[in-house]
């Protein structure tokens, strides 16, 4: 499965991924660039640190895990466990 | 200050002619900061999954058009199963404060965001006009 994410703005530095069993977690921070002397005329953007938990409908391969970071948006992609795989079960004939 | 012309938001868009976009596709409003400094006016728009050649700026007098469009993001062979944000284009008009210097604008596009460094035009020298009395 892929998740993606929007992070506009952050360096692959500044975020951290951790994946624990099915729990993705996204940790990061973005740090606004210090200006001097100037003057502000429009300020949207958010700055901070964030995180974000995602429950994963099955276990991940963490060894097969690759991010990819392109344009400002996050793109991690994940595989199935093999032993996490549905299995199929013979009835046998009693 | 830089006022803001309000693009409303359309399924499909309209361009200038009156045809209409092929695909339609959502049009997003870029969070902006705008800030001046003694020499320059500072643009800066969050455009996501624009690539630096999808953008697209205007400067007409002291109207600044930016325009990105978004790669589509289609994973083949996957099935979507939560959908949080869409892909779309960008657009985002303003009406700057100050003249602009339009042969040293400089722009740069990185991790998604859009950095506009407008220099501010030499002032003309103010011509001082004499009232004769009749």
């Amino acid at each position: 499965m892929v998740v993606t994410g929007e992070l506009p703005g952050v360096t692959p530095d500044d975020v951290t991924i951790n994946l624990q069993e099915d729990v993705l977690t996204l940790e990061g921070a973005r740090r606004p660039k210090q200006e001097q002397d100037v003057n502000w005329q429009r300020r949207e953007r958010a700055y901070g640190s964030f995180s974000r938990a995602v429950q994963l409908p099955f276990r991940v391969d963490p060894d097969k895990v690759q991010a990819r970071f392109s344009n400002g948006i996050l793109e991690i992609e994940l595989e199935r466990l093999t032993a996490d795989r549905p299995k199929k079960i013979e009835i046998r004939a009693a | 200050m830089a006022q803001e012309v309000r693009t409303v938001e359309q399924r499909t868009p309209q361009t200038a002619d009156g045809s209409q976009r092929p695909a339609p596709r959502p049009v997003f409003l870029p969070p902006a900061e705008i800030y001046e400094t003694r020499d320059n006016i500072v643009v800066l728009a969050e455009m996501p999954g624009v690539a630096p050649d999808a953008v697209d700026i205007t400067l007409e007098r002291r109207i600044l058009t930016i325009r990105g469009r978004s790669v589509a993001n289609n994973h083949a062979g996957y099935q979507r199963v939560y959908n949080e944000y869409a892909d779309g284009d960008y657009e985002r008009v303003f009406t700057l404060s100050e003249n602009i210097d339009q042969d040293r604008i400089g722009a740069t596009l990185k991790d998604g965001v859009l950095h506009l460094v407008l220099p501010k035009a030499e002032t003309a020298k103010a011509r001082k006009i004499e009232l004769k009395s009749a």
